[in-house]
């Protein structure tokens, strides 16, 4: 009973519909959106479906027990139909069988001529030798006068096999590592603030960092169209014990920040507070040309009377660049918005009223960033699951087995050959290869004579 | 001259080629199957001439922010038509197979159409996700990947057409399709690159996703979809060594596996939101 279902566990028999299955379950979870809110599912199901999408686990797929009850399954046909080939996988590395398998067209070529006035013994000799210089080393199988010489090239490719499957074995542990060992969380940090635990993807516990973690500064930088950004850049210092360890250290997208194990992305940036904008103000003659720096809404006198309000400021308006929106009042009670435009105040020419000129002369924008911070200690293992796999199916795609087979069997007067080649692969290309292998060695053993 | 200019100009060449298979196919004379071949070479010399002047402006107009042209929906869908016909012409050379060009360069053309119609083949510079060694790895053994299965599943519908003459009464004493031995052959040749290309492709990814995102696997549309294809075809790897599955069930495999590639190319991009959203139009 046990070994029939552990046969049955190593079988292909239970490849094929795992395979299936888990392709099924990911497309059941790309379709269906993962892990909204209860809210959210009501506005896209109707309530008995979504109670029965539910029961199923279907919002939360990957996660789900027969998700990962698949891929368990999986590993253990992996490791079984491993375990199961192994003994014969040894066998097919170091021996060769004494004759060809059945003949069998789709894999196997046959050829036979006939050697005038040779003898077994001697054929063989010459034979072994040439095998040895186009295939490899033969062995010599004996029976009555008859002589086989056995050949085979390739054989360790069978081993790619195994190597493919250990990969991926490798890769399903490094990521039930990292699940189980690892954690993934946000730090959320405004410019010159440290912090000390991060937001966790999931839940709301807060994981604490083993350091302090500061943000010094943050920058975005956009390309001339003003819209696409060219560069988010973190500078980032790590405390520990009160004490800067690492200083103003720059984290961009593709370029992580690592540190005591855990690695630390750009992931996100905001606003920490309301820009503060620095206007230049020249009024008409009696009054002084002076500076004023406002927030968003915030409002300061003029020196000849009346007042000047920001109304909005956007770092990046069309390709235009910083362009803020103020709205002047003069004494009278009259209001007047115009924009402004730090990189190009020839426009703001355009606005001119009563001999009053604003210009726009630099702003403040305090940002945060959000780093992610990722402790994952099965990566090693995937790396080293990934390479083996490139490796093996490589290997396994290059090259292929290759056994020969050539039979001496002494007639009345001289000796009858028959050639077998077989192949794994390649029909066409292993037939021609042996063909030519067997003109060769007609000719080499007709001229020895 | 442009790139833009010189895909115009291999979509006149393909199309002249698809016009010499079809009389190929219906006419049955070697010589317009030849020619047939020759003119997708200079097609594909067109694609290729286009692709490295485009390479060659985005340096000129971004500095040294250019970058490979491998990078939007547009590029892409180029890219593709020029991978497919790479597949088939070094398939042919081996196998000399011409007929196989009626059923790709229809494929290679309409998606070269549908990128200089409907495309935007503005250069603009990278966003910062992009901006990293991985791009040119990753997405040319994906892209190759893809043309391998394309041309996987050509021969799969040929070995269903094929195999279908033969059940139908007499057997044609001449006929244009290679023998199914041949096609199963072909067919099994270009899956086993296709699933070679797509892993290396599925691994760079993780390894660049893992620098960029924080993680070698986050379940993302394009991820999973890619996963789903690689599912399939290693399926289908090794229900070739099952017994009772012959020719045919594997040749619809093939299909199946043809359209998940498209949908994890295309239909995750138009259709499904996620990290991969560079691709959108």
């Amino acid at each position: 009973m046990t070994e029939r279902f552990l046969r049955f566990l190593a079988s292909l028999r239970l490849t094929l519909p795992l395979l299936f299955g888990l392709a099924l379950g990911a497309v059941a979870g790309t379709v269906i959106p993962q892990n909204l809110t209860p809210a959210e599912y009501e506005g896209l199901y109707p309530a008995a479906l979504t109670v029965v999408l539910k029961a199923l686990q279907l919002f939360d797929v990957y996660r789900s027990w027969w998700f990962i009850a698949l891929l368990g399954l999986l590993a253990a046909n992996l490791l079984f139909c491993s375990w199961q080939r192994l003994p014969a996988l040894g066998k097919s590395l170091r021996d060769i069988p004494a004759a060809p398998p059945p003949y069998d067209a789709r894999r196997q070529f046959i050829a036979t001529f006939f050697l005038p006035g040779g003898d077994s013994r001697g054929t063989a000799d010459a034979v072994a030798v040439f095998l040895k210089r186009r295939f490899s080393t033969p062995r010599r199988f004996l029976h009555g006068t008859n002589v086989t010489l056995a050949a085979q090239r390739g054989a360790w490719t069978s081993l790619a096999v195994f190597a493919i499957h250990g990969a991926i074995l490798l890769v399903l542990g490094g990521g039930m590592t990292g699940a189980f060992l690892g954690f993934q969380g946000y730090a959320v940090i405004p410019e010159g603030k440290t912090v000390l635990e991060l937001l966790p993807r999931r839940g709301d516990k807060p994981i604490p960092l083993p350091f302090g973690l500061r943000c010094d500064a943050f920058t975005v930088t956009f390309h001339e169209d003003g819209r696409r950004p060219r560069e988010f850049k973190s500078l980032v210092s790590i405390l520990e014990d009160g004490r800067v360890v690492r200083e103003r250290q720059a984290i961009t997208v593709n370029n992580p920040l690592s540190f005591g194990g855990i690695r630390l992305y750009q992931s996100d940036y905001g606003p920490a507070a309301p820009p503060r904008v620095t206007l230049r103000v020249h009024p008409p003659v009696p009054g002084v040309p002076f500076e004023t720096t406002l927030a968003p809404g915030e409002r300061a006198p003029m020196t000849h009377g009346g007042e000047v309000r920001l109304v909005r400021f956007v770092a990046n308006f069309r390709d235009l660049g910083p362009t803020a929106l103020v709205e002047v009042m003069t004494s009278g009670g009259a209001s007047y918005a115009l924009p402004v435009f730090q990189h190009r105040p020839d426009l703001d020419q355009a606005h001119h009223f009563k001999d009053l000129q604003i210009h726009l002369s630099s702003f403040q924008q305090p940002y945060y960033t959000v780093l992610l911070a990722s402790r994952d200690p099965g990566v090693p293992l995937v790396w080293s699951g990934f390479i083996l796999l490139a490796a093996g199916l490589t290997t396994a795609f290059l090259c292929s087995r290759r056994r020969l087979w050539i039979a001496l069997a002494p007639q009345k007067d001289g000796l009858a050959l028959t050639v077998t080649g077989e192949w794994r692969r390649n029909p066409a290309t292993a037939t021609a290869f042996f063909r030519r292998l067997t003109q060769e060695m007609k000719k080499e053993l007709g001229k020895e004579d | 001259m442009s790139g833009f200019f010189f895909f115009n100009v291999a979509a006149i060449f393909l199309f002249a080629a698809l016009l010499l298979f079809l009389l190929f196919a219906a006419a049955r004379k070697l010589f317009l199957g030849n020619w047939g071949r020759n003119l997708t070479l200079a097609g594909l010399l067109f694609l290729t001439l286009g692709f490295a002047l485009r390479w060659w402006e985005s340096y000129r107009l971004l500095g040294h922010e250019g970058h490979i042209p491998l990078t939007n929906f547009y590029e892409s869908l180029v890219f593709f038509s020029w991978t497919v016909l790479l597949a088939f012409l070094l398939i042919d050379w081996r196998f000399r197979l011409p007929i196989l060009g009626a059923v790709v360069t229809p494929v290679a053309l309409l998606f070269l159409l549908a990128a200089q119609l409907t495309g935007d083949a503005a250069i603009h510079p990278l966003v910062p996700a992009l901006k990293s060694n991985w791009l040119t790895f990753h997405v040319l053994t994906c892209f190759l990947g893809y043309a391998a299965f394309a041309v996987a599943c050509a021969t799969a519908v040929l070995y269903l057409i094929r195999t279908k003459e033969k059940t139908g009464g007499q057997p044609p004493t001449k006929t244009l399709l290679p023998e199914p031995e041949l096609l199963e052959e072909v067919h099994y040749q270009a899956v086993l690159v296709g699933f070679l290309l797509l892993t290396l492709g599925i691994l760079t990814g993780s390894a660049w996703a893992h620098r960029a995102w924080g993680s070698y696997w986050s379940w993302d549309p394009k991820e999973t979809w890619s996963l789903i294809v690689w599912l399939i075809y290693a399926a289908l790897l090794h229900a070739r060594m099952v017994r009772g599955w012959g020719g045919k069930p594997l040749a619809w495999l093939s299909l199946l596996g043809f359209a998940a590639t498209l949908f994890c190319w295309l239909g995750v991009n138009l259709l499904l939101p996620g990290l991969h959203s560079y691709g959108a139009l």
